[in-house]
């Protein structure tokens, strides 16, 4: 498998040193430690979650010695290895090379639907509150929000109001992101 | 992650949630002035779609434009 075959190649450590120690002869049975078991319990695999592939497949030599070993040689391309194991969810996460969806957005929503940065916040009400929350506002208006903005967009010629979908990630969190088209007329800009 | 203690594996436990969150933006362009973006998350699109529109019935108070809100 895939999987199996990259680690194999991805792991520089094996060095012929190593090796030496995954083999250890009669005479260096002795110089190993007593509290590392784990290096006299060879057969068994460490990671058994991570390694979808037979352990037995792999050669012997790229196989670590320590469990940190073991982590540093699998740690050498994690995102390759995830995304083989989640079965095609990471390329939502891969949103550089994705070409947006609605190809007839304007710049500004094209970027809106981009998948959001690791320091976008999520902008429930306490965060809106706490940002945006300098100037007092009407309590009916806080109660329904949507109905001055409504008024206000009206008054702009922006009516009514479109909305348009789409998947993206959130924190991690798969969801749907909403953008809200509000076509207003240049000439009212 | 697996770090051995005492002889034995610790076998790490990891607690995922998958939620679905809904994001609903809204865009203002004011004339001579900086465009007004108002974004609300959720879990449901109602409610995203509510902190959308105070978020940017918010900024435009700010601004002064309460009088054109009724």
């Amino acid at each position: 498998m895939q999987l199996g075959h990259h680690f194999v190649e991805s792991s520089p450590r094996s060095s012929p040193t190593q090796t030496t120690r995954k083999r250890p002869s009669a005479a260096d049975a002795h110089t190993i430690s007593p509290p590392q078991p784990f290096r006299q319990q060879g057969n068994t695999d460490p990671f058994p979650v991570y390694f979808p592939v037979n352990p037995t497949k792999v050669p012997r030599s790229a196989s670590a010695n320590t469990p940190r070993e073991a982590m540093r040689a699998f740690g050498s391309s994690p995102k390759k290895h995830f995304s083989s194991a989640q079965g095609g969810r990471q390329s939502f996460r891969s949103g550089k090379n994705k070409k947006p969806r609605h190809s007839g957005l304007s710049s500004f929503h094209s970027s809106v639907l981009d998948l959001p940065r690791e320091n976008d916040p999520i902008h429930d009400a306490e965060y809106i509150n706490r940002v945006h929350g300098k100037v007092s506002l009407k309590e009916a208006w806080q109660q329904n929000p949507k109905s001055p903005l409504s008024n206000y967009l009206a008054q702009l010629g922006a009516n009514p109001v479109k909305y348009l979908h789409d998947e993206i990630l959130i924190h991690g969190n798969s969801g749907w992101r909403q953008v809200c088209c509000t076509p207003i007329p240049r000439s009212l800009h | 992650m697996g770090i051995p203690a005492g002889g034995k594996y610790v076998v790490p436990q990891y607690l995922a949630l998958f939620i679905d969150l809904n994001r609903s933006t809204i865009e203002v362009k004011l004339e001579g002035e900086n465009d007004v973006l108002g974004v609300g998350d959720a879990i449901n699109k109602k409610e995203s779609e509510k902190l959308a529109a105070l978020s940017a019935l918010r900024q435009l108070n700010a601004l002064g434009k309460a009088g054109h809100f009724s």
